[in-house]
């Protein structure tokens, strides 16, 4: 097209549209759906929950041997992606996020790591399913993991990398928690992901192009986190993991497992996602450094995990003093947080079960950022 | 959400709405309806309120949400939605003029999404075609061959030639 004709159509779009007469922000209606939002997914999830429970019963009746937790399918221990990068070999799997003993917690796992929250159910308006890319070598020719949780029906999954690459994806359907999930994964390179493309049950053509921003070193959704599109249907669980006060100012954190992953949120407002663990053995610690508003860091927080049979914890700091903490659970998982003063750091970490025996004992804690 | 993200939402909500409603019209061509997609995107922004904020650029990624939405009922609503016949002779009455505009909107219309998405992006929101194609996520190249498409279909729509002719 000739530059005049651009041009004309430039100059009308903006008569057309520019001129278009707004109404004022309905703020408050936004506010509203975005409380609907979560309404609706609570009770998505009260019906997930009640559905999984069902399940569970179900199977201990009928197998009272057999472990309602163990990811079961066609491939083996849950595994429904592989292959080899940089010279190592990568799986993607199928398992349960959840402690031994406690409600089962259905996630996809790296290397039986880093894990993201499965989740029953569809958004409306979407084609494939719930994509989700983990991005832990951001710029590296190896960059990332991703995996298509996908809908009934859906076939011939092709995933078209960046480098040119065309991956035709084998979907698996594996049953974790009692569920069945059909999934299928991939690794991918730094030119990230370009589309994903599939036929439906009817055989029409579908298409999912994922955000550039999943794939941009630079960008601030590269946080180490899990970014789930298409299928983020909201929090699992949410619950207080601990609270106290430090020079008589009281502190509260609690812990949501959701399409964020693991987010921790302190009353007083620092926050931070990670990517959700695997049951620990030990102990797993996330410092977060808490400061106001000049930025000085007056308190650390080191939420984590624990293992299942930890009844309490005590905690001695570099001031000669000690904590004592009790954990608490929150979607199946055993989580304790501990609160320290600037100044002071953590020496000693050590875990109890319920007949005051040593679990494990912690020395060496994570650097705070 | 707390008071202090409440705040700093509302005030980005309040100074994108009429650029975002614009957005919408201009890839739907009903105003309603794109003030439905500018409700959606910023009830989904506002979901999503922390990691838009860290956005390298909140903007674009409410963009995208909006084009999302918008694509998601085109495939949705389709077969009921399909764009009015084009007229086939020029608009030469100039008391039709005032009409020239929605036939603009017809033309747009009649473009499957994502050409409709990189004519508008490109003229109406005077993007480059590396924004266009980071908002889109596609190369520069599919957004000069889908606006290269969406041209040579909006050529021969007579919306276009009566613009010429104004």
């Amino acid at each position: 097209m000739k530059l005049p004709e651009e041009a004309a159509l430039r100059r009308r779009l903006h008569e057309e549209v520019d001129l278009a007469e707004i109404s004022p922000a309905p703020v408050e209606a936004v506010f509203r759906r975005r409380r609907a939002a979560w309404a609706r997914r609570l009770a998505l999830i009260s019906c997930g929950v009640a559905v999984i429970a069902a399940a569970v019963g179900v199977l201990a009746v009928r197998a009272p041997g057999r472990t309602p937790h163990a990811p079961t399918g066609p491939a083996g221990g849950g595994v429904f992606a592989s292959g080899t990068a940089n010279g190592r070999v990568w799986r993607l799997a199928a398992a349960d996020l959840a402690d031994a003993g406690y409600r089962c917690l259905p996630g996809v796992v790296v290397n039986g790591q880093n894990g993201d929250l499965l989740q029953r159910g569809f958004l409306p308006g979407l084609v494939l399913g719930g994509a989700a890319f983990w991005a832990p070598y951001p710029g590296r020719p190896a960059a990332g993991f991703a995996f298509v949780h996908l809908r009934p029906g859906v076939s011939r999954v092709t995933a078209h990398l960046g480098d040119g690459t065309r991956l035709l994806l084998r979907p698996v359907t594996l049953t974790v928690c009692g569920q069945r999930f059909r999934l299928a994964g991939f690794r991918y390179p730094r030119q990230g992901v370009t589309q994903i493309t599939a036929r439906s049950a009817q055989g029409r053509p579908l298409g999912y192009t994922p955000l550039a921003d999943y794939f941009n070193p630079a960008s601030p959704l590269q946080d180490g986190t899990w970014m789930n599109d298409q299928g983020a249907v909201g929090n699992v669980a949410s619950g207080q993991i601990g609270s106290g006060s430090i020079g008589g100012a009281p502190w509260g954190m609690q812990v949501t497992l959701g399409p964020n992953g693991e987010c921790f949120y302190s009353q007083a407002g620092a926050s931070l996602c990670t990517t959700v663990g695997v049951p620990s053995k030990g102990a797993s610690l996330t410092p977060i450094p808490f400061g106001v508003s000049g930025g000085a860091v007056i308190w650390i927080w080191y939420p984590g995990t624990v293992d299942a049979r930890t009844t309490h914890l005590l905690a001695h700091l570099s001031n000669g003093t000690t904590r004592r903490m009790a954990p608490a659970v929150v979607g199946g998982r055993k989580y304790f947080v501990l609160a320290v003063a600037k100044g002071a750091r953590p020496t000693r970490l050590t875990l109890y079960d319920t007949h005051r025996h040593v679990l494990a004992d912690i020395t060496s804690f994570p650097r705070v950022k | 959400m707390n008071g202090k993200d409440r705040e700093q939402f509302r005030e980005f909500m309040v100074s994108r709405w009429p650029e975002l409603v614009r957005l919408g019209y201009a890839l739907t061509g009903d105003r309603w309806l794109a003030e439905d997609l500018a409700q959606t995107a910023l009830a989904s922004a506002c979901t999503a309120w922390w990691r838009v904020r860290r956005a390298d650029d909140p903007d674009a990624y409410v963009r995208r949400i909006l084009i999302n939405a918008s694509n998601r009922r085109f495939r949705r609503r389709r077969p009921a939605e399909e764009a009015r016949p084009l007229p086939e002779a020029p608009l030469a009455d100039p008391a039709v003029l005032a009409g020239q505009r929605s036939d603009l909107m017809a033309a747009l219309r009649g473009l499957p999404p994502r050409q409709r998405a990189v004519i508008v992006l490109r003229y109406w929101g005077d993007l480059s075609d590396a924004q266009v194609a980071a908002l889109l996520g596609c190369s520069e190249g599919t957004v000069r061959s889908q606006a290269w498409r969406a041209l040579a279909k909006l050529r021969v729509s007579a919306a276009l030639v009566d613009g010429e002719s104004r």
